[in-house]
């Protein structure tokens, strides 16, 4: 009858559930029942329902292959070390977080940040890379090494040498004047010229062409000497984070293995 | 529903007294004996591997003895089986992490689910064909499941399989009962239309459709 009128609406999964485990309170189970009663689509719904709960219940009930019950109780439990209980993802984020902090440190240092404020951040690598022609005047104790270091006066030409109160000479003079560029260095390692007469070394080449013992003391004498050298502070922390961030990693390679095995 | 302690005998067994936080005192081989076939089936089935439903079901013990002194009282059908499904989601879990291969031969490792060799001991109770019929409806019905999500698939199992009631699936699996009855109701039109598609073994319900 309700079908002719169109006002039949099907009903729901869920009220066809709860109706089918007996959930449902008095008055909606009477509404379901007469629309189960009208609607042969609802009473098919119910029955599939029915017929996929009974065979759950009756085919899939397996029984124990054995009894666990206990003759004696089980053994305290053992607790484990800190380092078993801690997560892995604990010591993945402390290494990544070591190595973050490890680049940045690196960085800063690379930018000359954590030098002391106002004083000049000069890298030992800026310092290898200066051409011999300009002058680097360090201040500092007298040392064989350091005297080694005053003698890299450049006799650049247009500079000129303000101990030596020579005039400056023009540019265009220096790649002819062989000797002049020589002299400075003659006295840390004079390469040898034979008389074989072979051409003089470029002024670019002669810092390649001194000694490497000379070459060192003068690095040395430049980080101890000048002020603007990264502390060794900041060196040590950042060993030390470089080893905190390989010790995590260690750590969770050990742990994992061990959890596995 | 609360199991009161005076329900258990312990005849069978060796008596093991345990206390709840409560102060109730318990025998846990008499709480092993009630629970330990449904803890089994549950964890049979979400596990899908008898072997590793036995570690399941042995290990939950074990925690919920070592635990026992927190159960505050109420269902503890519920507290032990709830013990027992997360361990196996925990197994589930780790498997799904490192997947294994089993060595046994194929189809050999249920119990309840044999497959007929020349070895079986013919039944007297079925024919082989009822044998062969009861076989392809439960491994339908395995399929069935294991198509479900695993939530569908615990309140099915939970509910029509052992059947608990919609209450104490809420407390096994820690959630509101509206949620239990949305994943009961989801779980079987699933499963009914899993069965609609696949099966000529099955009940004339599912046949009239296709």
């Amino acid at each position: 009858m309700l079908h002719l009128f169109g006002r039949h609406r099907h009903l729901s999964q869920q009220v066809l559930n709860e109706y089918l485990d007996k959930r449902l309170p008095d008055f909606a189970r009477q509404r379901a029942e007469r629309a189960l009663a009208a609607c042969a689509v609802c009473n098919q719904e119910l029955a599939s329902l029915a017929a996929v709960t009974s065979m759950l219940r009756q085919a899939l009930h397996a029984t124990p292959r054995r009894s666990f019950i206990w003759t004696a109780p089980p053994p305290p439990a053992v607790r484990a070390s800190l380092f078993l209980r801690l997560p892995n993802w604990s010591y993945a984020g402390a290494a990544s977080l070591a190595g973050l902090v490890l680049a940045v440190m690196v960085s800063a240092d690379a930018m000359g940040i954590l030098s002391p404020p106002g004083q000049a951040a000069v890298g030992r690598e800026s310092f290898m890379a200066t051409p011999p022609s300009q002058e680097l005047t360090v201040q500092g104790t007298p040392s064989p090494a350091g005297d080694t270091a005053r003698s890299m006066k450049s006799a650049d030409p247009a500079s000129g040498s303000a101990e030596s109160g020579q005039p400056p000479q023009p540019a265009a003079a220096a790649p002819t004047a062989p000797d002049a560029t020589r002299a400075p260095f003659a006295d840390v390692a004079s390469p040898p010229s034979g008389p074989s007469g072979a051409a003089p070394p470029l002024p670019g080449a002669e810092l390649t062409a001194v000694s490497t013992e000379g070459a060192a003391e003068v690095i040395a004498t430049y980080d101890a000497e000048l002020p603007g050298a990264t502390p060794v502070f900041w060196r040590a922390l950042e060993g030390a984070v470089a080893v905190a961030a390989l010790g995590f990693l260690l750590a969770l390679l050990l742990r994992r293995r061990r959890v596995r095995g | 529903m609360t199991t009161s302690p005076q329900t258990f005998s312990c005849a069978n067994h060796v008596p093991l007294p345990v206390k709840n936080r409560a102060g109730d005192n318990f025998c846990y081989n008499c709480i092993i004996e009630s629970f330990q076939s449904p803890a089994y089936n549950l964890a049979r089935r979400l596990l899908g591997d008898w072997s590793l439903a036995e570690d399941a079901v042995q290990e939950g013990f074990v925690s919920g003895y070592r635990a026992f002194a927190q159960f505050r009282g109420g269902n503890l059908k519920a507290w032990v089986m709830r013990i027992v499904a997360n361990n196996c989601r925990d197994m589930l879990r780790s498997r799904r992490a490192r997947p294994t291969v089993s060595l046994d031969p194929v189809n050999s490792d249920d119990p309840d689910d044999p497959t007929p060799s020349a070895v079986d001991i013919p039944s007297k109770d079925e024919s082989p064909e009822d044998h062969a019929q009861r076989s392809e409806l439960r491994r339908a019905l395995d399929a069935g499941l294991n198509s479900l999500p695993q939530e569908q698939k615990m309140a099915l199992l939970l509910v029509d399989v052992q059947g608990f009631s919609y209450e104490e699936a809420a407390q096994t699996m820690s959630c509101s009962l509206g949620t239990v009855k949305s994943r009961v109701s989801r779980g079987r039109s699933g499963m009914r239309d899993f069965l609609r598609t696949t099966g000529e073994l099955l009940p004339s319900q599912f046949r009239q459709d296709r």
